[in-house]
């Protein structure tokens, strides 16, 4: 279903028609990312962000980013980092998707699509997420699109308070995916 | 330098290149560490750029290595090690001492608070070894360590700051 055009991944179709695809970010997102990462369902996990934070963290080279988008509309962030040490070759992926269209398949939609490509375009076998423990519709999502869980790594994430949080490893092996 | 109970904790030096590698050589070493020859030991282990690699020395002697990555980015600050020791040395506890030393300059002079260790899933010595010192089971990683036969599972194992003290305070007071 999802086609890589070098900068685009997708469009794929989510079962109530929305046509997911991900555009790789550019800093003319910054603004849009800014807006999105502002609203408390996204801060309350990601944190604040202000300009410097959303370059360093979204507009570097060390992430590939694309922006989520639905029908034609910012919907969301997903990245991914590759562990390119070929005895230990993996990526390790997150995302968060705009309230409006959270709970309507563009989540799975937008991680099914990089997952392929991770798998299909750069060779990948292995896919790893990580999210807070205590986040537990990021885990049952990720579990829902098919990554198994490894277990919890314990103060591993610090919190928008200062603390250490505990977060679920979540990995999906090539052969275990179904696009 | 780090002192341990038995072991120093040095940094490498050029001469240890052979050593190193014959060290490797052994085979319950060598089934775990492969390929460690001579130039794969300059390259990795005293040119890394990523690793910083400490020789474990006894009685003067050379008996493996011991290294660590730190993640610095302050959201997920963590450290990460591995060690191995070889030959006449196994079976000695100096790999547990080395890696107490270690955690003890990781924990208290770096300060860290959350220290990985990711040793072959069936590397039962290892895992027992690291357990002793105060890692955790967090899970096993399927197919995440390249071998000669296709790709190996390995278990990820955690130690948090607060039960190492906890730990060694325990040691202490045991004599």
């Amino acid at each position: 279903m999802a086609q890589v055009t070098g900068t685009t991944v997708g469009p794929v179709r989510t079962a109530e028609g929305l046509s997911v695809a991900l555009r790789e970010i550019n800093p003319e997102d910054l603004d849009t990312l800014k807006d999105m990462l502002r609203e408390p369902g996204i801060s309350r996990w990601w944190g604040m962000y202000d300009d410097e934070r959303v370059r360093a963290e979204f507009l570097g080279d060390e992430v590939g980013v694309y922006l989520i988008e639905a029908d034609g509309e910012p919907a969301g962030a997903i990245e991914f980092v590759e562990n390119t040490d070929p005895d230990y070759r993996h990526a390790q992926v997150d995302l968060f998707v705009t309230e409006r269209m959270q709970d309507r398949g563009v989540g799975t939609a937008a991680v099914k699509a990089l997952v392929k490509h991770l798998f299909e375009d750069l060779g990948h076998h292995r896919v790893v997420a990580a999210p807070g423990a205590q986040n537990e519709r990021a885990v049952r999502f990720f579990e829902d699109v098919g990554f198994k869980r490894v277990g919890t790594l314990r103060q591993y994430e610090k919190q928008p308070d200062g603390s250490w949080g505990d977060n679920v490893m979540l990995e999906l092996l090539r052969g275990e995916f179904e696009a | 330098m780090l002192r341990g109970e038995h072991v120093t904790l040095r940094p490498l030096l050029e001469t240890d290149a052979g050593p190193l590698a014959a060290l490797f050589a052994h085979p319950e070493v060598a089934r775990w560490w492969l390929n460690w020859d001579e130039a794969r030991v300059r390259a990795e282990l005293l040119d890394s750029r990523e690793a910083a690699v400490l020789a474990i020395e006894v009685e003067e002697r050379l008996a493996g290595v011991i290294m660590f990555t730190e993640e610095d980015d302050p959201d997920y600050r963590f450290a990460q090690v591995d060690v191995t020791v070889a030959g006449e040395h196994v079976g000695r506890g100096l790999g547990t001492d080395a890696l107490r030393t270690l955690l003890r300059y990781l924990i208290r002079e770096r300060g860290h608070h959350h220290v990985l260790i990711d040793p072959a899933a069936d590397n039962a010595r290892a895992i027992r070894a690291y357990e002793k010192v105060g890692f955790k089971p967090v899970g096993i990683l399927r197919q995440y360590e390249r071998r000669p036969d296709g790709w190996a599972d390995a278990l990820l194992m955690d130690l948090v700051a607060d039960e190492f003290e906890e730990l060694e305070a325990r040691r202490d007071a045991s004599g």
